[in-house]
């Protein structure tokens, strides 16, 4: 008898003690490099203070990766929240990989710009904005170029970096081309041509961003459509390299936070989500990596004008494509970029 | 047996399979089996073209690996100078740094204003600089140096197991450097010198670090549309067709290398 007691006892402590040791804990799947250590410097250890909780650090992999990751594991768990490139936060959606968020758990939603609110589509909101912009080499591109039509200026042939139409970079110069042509995202073939057209002036195919660095340092090429917020850390740097967003105008790509329907602790995560969107992560953000956040109620110092696009008229200016398209749309146009380019380039020979 | 089957049979399934599976984007699979993948890739010129320029590149780099290499390791194994230890060390060398970080140092110096064509510049040899980077001659420079460790050391090992009395035998009864050569040392060294190609051979045209690196849109490899395919536009069915048919057609050649070595006079089988 006495010894049911003690086990009695000792289960009860045990299941106690469990309860206690119930871990307030998320896994977050981020990016790497100077991203990762921003994000846990101005926003994760902050967080962790204020909410006694702790969160993991996963910094595997770009955006296509992180999609790829859960649909490989569909339901098991890999982790509690994600960033995501909006298109990809999309397509997780609609293949029925995500967990739909409302201002009832996430309560700072409604104090985003309307297009943060609704591009998300429900499966998450649009966390920042990035602004394909022109980058150029200031001492060897005279005058200071206005329009992107420089990239097809003769006097710049091999001067010209892009990327593959299978990274960012890549797909959102085809879409300015598109609109220089008349077109847009749905009707592509004039940015197709207009792409043909570029390749005389191409002196590197590149893929990730960071690829650009050496090229610009060693001043092998001279000018190249570059996300925003990099290229004002390439400035900081000390390269002689300015950034314009062109008077034709620009496409933004969108970051988003998402939850996915796997993950195990998702009222913290919801947590996580709203406090990045306060004001004030969001405003340490934006003065650290220049992405434009979606929080209505930031603002920056006058030393940020022309670098971040911040506030209702300056994200107004930006054109964001439909998303749900291009992540339709994006395997068809990596094998059509494929061929055309091969094409162009034997064509050339 | 069991680790055979855990890293190696297993993925292999999962790949088969996975490459006759549909699949639309922005939807949960649909069940059921299909050809279309390998229809796409079989029925499409431009993708054969890629078959094609994969597999000719990989035969290009090994016979320059092997040709580059051999004399490297003849005087690896043949050699008494002091230089043996220092050189066998430059040999290994590459293989304890990651091949990505091998490609950015091949960037540094072949881009155009690289360090290669910055000192030939500077010597008045060129007028203006000549185009390595996103060119065949990049990538194959690239891979040749990716691929030449192996070469070498696939070669050591039978060179050293020739008798050298066999080298003197033919040199006293009046055989030329040459001859000796073509006539001893070759014939004796063939069974490493095809199994060391076979090994290039693989290794080439598996690569993806340097021809996505070094490689423009004029050469796409298959390795760089598999890529694209798992990771980017998450066609995971093309993609593991793709590699399903690289892997088929490579091993189609090997087992062609083989038998054909195997007809010629004097050489037993590799392996």
């Amino acid at each position: 008898m006495r010894t049911v007691r003690v086990l009695a006892a000792l289960a009860l402590a045990m299941a106690a003690g469990s309860a206690a040791a119930q871990p307030r804990e998320i896994v977050f799947s981020g990016y790497g490099g100077d991203y990762g250590e921003l994000m846990k410097k101005l926003v994760i250890e902050p967080f962790e203070k204020r909410l006694n909780a702790k969160v993991v650090y996963d910094a595997t992999g770009s955006s296509a990766q992180k999609l790829a990751k859960l649909r490989a594991s569909r339901d098991a768990y890999i982790y509690d929240v994600t960033v995501f490139t909006g298109y990809d936060l999309l397509a997780a959606g609609r293949e029925g990989l995500m967990e739909p968020i409302a201002p009832t758990q996430v309560p700072n939603l409604p104090r985003l710009y309307d297009f943060a609110q609704r591009e998300g589509q429900g499966w998450g909101p649009i966390t920042s904005v990035d602004p394909l912009i022109l980058l150029y080499n200031r001492d060897r591109v005279k005058p200071a170029p206005d329009s992107w039509a420089v990239l097809w200026d003769p006097r710049y042939k091999g001067k010209v970096a892009i990327s593959h139409v299978s990274e960012g970079k890549g797909l959102y110069l085809l879409l300015v081309a598109a609109y220089m042509a008349g077109g847009d995202e749905k009707r592509i073939d004039g940015g197709f041509a207009k792409i043909r057209e570029l390749v005389p002036n191409v002196g590197a195919w590149l893929t990730l961003s960071p690829q650009y660095v050496p090229y610009f340092q060693r001043e092998d090429v001279w000018l190249a459509p570059y996300w925003s917020g990099r290229a004002q850390l390439m400035i900081d740097q000390g390269l002689p390299l300015g950034a314009v967003i062109p008077k034709e105008g620009t496409l933004a790509i969108s970051n988003a936070f998402g939850v996915p329907k796997s993950a195990r602790n998702k009222a913290l995560a919801y947590e996580f989500v709203n406090f990045y969107l306060d004001a004030p992560q969001q405003e340490a953000w934006a003065r650290k990596i220049y992405y434009t956040p979606t929080n209505r109620e930031v603002t920056l110092p006058p030393e940020y004008a022309g670098r971040v696009a911040v506030g209702a008229e300056a994200i107004g200016r930006l054109r964001f494509p439909d998303e749900d398209h291009l992540a339709r749309a994006r395997g068809a146009w990596v094998e059509r970029w494929n061929k055309e380019i091969y094409d162009a380039l034997k064509y050339q020979k | 047996m069991l680790l055979l089957g855990v890293y190696f049979l297993l993925p292999l399934a999962l790949l088969l399979a996975q490459s006759f599976r549909p699949l639309v984007i922005g939807q949960p699979a649909p069940p059921g089996l299909t050809l279309a993948n390998y229809v796409r890739f079989l029925g499409d010129p431009f993708y054969l073209g890629t078959l094609r320029a994969t597999l000719g590149l990989g035969i290009f780099v090994t016979v320059l690996a092997m040709t580059v290499g051999y004399p490297v390791a003849y005087g690896l194994a043949r050699g008494r100078h002091r230089g043996k230890a220092l050189l066998r060390l430059c040999v290994v060398a590459p293989l304890l740094v990651s091949v990505v970080i091998r490609t950015y140092g091949w960037i540094v110096l072949l881009a155009n204003n690289g360090v290669v064509n910055q000192t030939l510049l500077a010597l008045g040899l060129i007028g203006e600089p000549v185009r390595f980077m996103f060119t065949y001659t990049g990538v194959t420079i690239g891979l040749v140096h990716f691929a030449l460790p192996v070469a070498i050391l696939s070669l050591v090992g039978v060179i050293e197991a020739v008798d050298p009395a066999l080298e003197e035998a033919a040199r006293s009864l009046g055989a030329g450097p040459g001859r000796t050569f073509l006539r001893i040392t070759l014939p004796l060294t063939l069974p490493g010198l095809a199994a060391g190609s076979m090994l290039v051979f693989a290794l080439t045209v598996a690569a993806f670090v340097t021809p996505a690196l070094m490689g423009g849109p004029s050469l796409i490899v298959l390795s760089t549309l598999i890529y694209q395919q798992m990771t980017v536009t998450l066609e995971w069915g093309f993609g593991a067709a793709v590699a399903t048919i690289l892997l088929v057609v490579a091993t189609g050649l090997f087992l062609l290398y083989q038998r054909l070595l195997s007809l010629a006079p004097g050489v037993e089988q590799p392996g």
